[in-house]
């Protein structure tokens, strides 16, 4: 939706920021929704879950949104904002019940789900299990390095952290899933 | 044993990191190590093919538009939102004043004598009665008695009526109540020559009472 078309249908004059942050806004929303969506599915691991939480992160930067309209400011923070609702959301639930079946990501439709052998699904289980026992500091890069392809300055700057921090924390995460999965393959994969 | 040495340079090495020249050789001569090595590779690998669905993961095509209409929706309700909370803060804080005004006023004291609240100087001392108070303390506080009202007994029944004395009078006060009390000395000779000139006429003054004029609503639409 355009935000002519948004204004034509009561929701810009509905909200209380003036119009030049409004379009500002509804740019933001274009090109990150998508991010925070990612974000947050790579903890929560379903896609229902994930979009709350994008939706909650973004309603949230509105409220904000004088103190962080820059690009690289808001992204950077709606990042750590959909990262950490979406690590809250995940410890209530983790109260509530233990779902045993939410073992691997869920993925889109086209997915070649039905090939996944019960080895194949268990490994992604313990993959998933073991990425999701990262300090929240390693995770975080290791999320965000898989949706941005590896651009360790992306990441960096997303995080607001100096690039060779982001290379050390990876490595660490990395050594720490090897460490964690080293048996893993041969007990799985290999049957 | 030599394998274990290895062990976490396998991992640095799966991670990543480049192999020293001690584990590179241990790697080419030891096959357990080499299959350990690409196990832990391999898992790594399925972290990142886990992993790299996130690269390719697309929300739901309305997602935009219900952020939006939440948003809308969210803004729309703030002010009552914040309406509610600051009347909750305003009743709060009037609660809050209440009870320190409260806290740090007078208390409620059971029936006490005034002279009790009085500066431990000011010796409470009771005078005979005004004629209005007269039948409240008529036969149950004879003057004499009432020095002792700071006893807790006297404390109790002491109702009738008190005076404060400055410092240092309170004595002199006394010894003249007890005079007169025993007719010892009598009002005349406490009176002064020039007391005992006649006072000057007093005027009479009729004092009428205040008339309130009722509203005349014709007066009144006149003037405006």
């Amino acid at each position: 939706m355009l935000l002519d078309e948004a204004m034509s249908a009561g929701w810009a004059g509905a909200v209380s920021l003036d119009p030049a942050l409004e379009r500002e806004f509804e740019q933001r929303l274009s090109d990150s929704s998508t991010l925070a969506f990612r974000v947050a599915l790579g903890v929560l691991r379903r896609r229902e879950d994930a979009e709350d939480v994008a939706q909650e992160a973004f309603l949230r930067a509105h409220r904000s949104f004088a103190s962080i309209r820059d690009r690289e400011r808001f992204r950077a923070w709606l990042v750590r904002t959909a990262f950490r609702l979406a690590l809250d959301r995940m410890r209530g639930e983790r109260r509530r019940t233990r779902r045993e079946d939410r073992v691997a990501l869920e993925t889109p439709a086209h997915a070649d789900s039905a090939e996944d052998d019960a080895a194949r699904l268990e490994l992604r289980g313990r993959v998933a299990a073991a990425v999701s026992e990262l300090p929240e500091k390693l995770r975080i890069v290791t999320v965000l390095a898989a949706i941005e392809e590896h651009d360790l300055a992306s990441v960096a700057r997303l995080l607001d952290l100096p690039e060779g921090t982001v290379k050390s924390r990876l490595h660490r995460a990395r050594k720490l899933l090897a460490e964690r999965l080293r048996w893993l393959v041969s007990d799985t994969g290999t049957r | 044993m030599a394998c274990e040495r290895y062990r976490d340079a396998l991992t640095e090495l799966a991670a990543g990191a480049e192999a020293s020249a001690d584990a590179s050789a241990h790697l080419a001569s030891c096959e357990a190590c080499r299959a350990e090595l690409a196990s832990v590779r391999q898992a790594l690998a399925a972290v990142d093919d886990e992993l790299a669905q996130l690269r390719v993961a697309e929300p739901s095509p309305d997602l935009a538009a219900r952020i939006r209409s939440a948003v809308a929706e969210s803004s729309s309700a703030a002010p009552a939102w914040r309406l509610g909370w600051g009347m909750a803060l305003a009743a709060a804080s009037v609660v809050v004043a209440v009870a320190f005004v409260a806290s740090r006023g007078p208390r409620p004291q059971p029936p006490a004598s005034v002279a009790d609240r009085a500066p431990a100087r000011e010796a409470p001392l009771a005078t005979p009665a005004p004629e209005r108070f007269v039948s409240e303390t008529a036969g149950s506080q004879p003057v004499a008695s009432e020095r002792h009202a700071s006893s807790p007994s006297s404390r109790v029944r002491a109702r009738g009526p008190e005076v404060l004395v400055p410092a240092g009078e309170a004595e002199a006060l006394g010894r003249l109540a007890a005079s007169l009390r025993r007719r010892s000395v009598t009002p005349d000779s406490l009176l002064v020559a020039d007391l005992a000139a006649p006072l000057a006429e007093l005027e009479v003054r009729e004092i009428r009472p205040l008339e309130i004029a009722p509203l005349d609503p014709a007066r009144d639409s006149g003037a405006e």
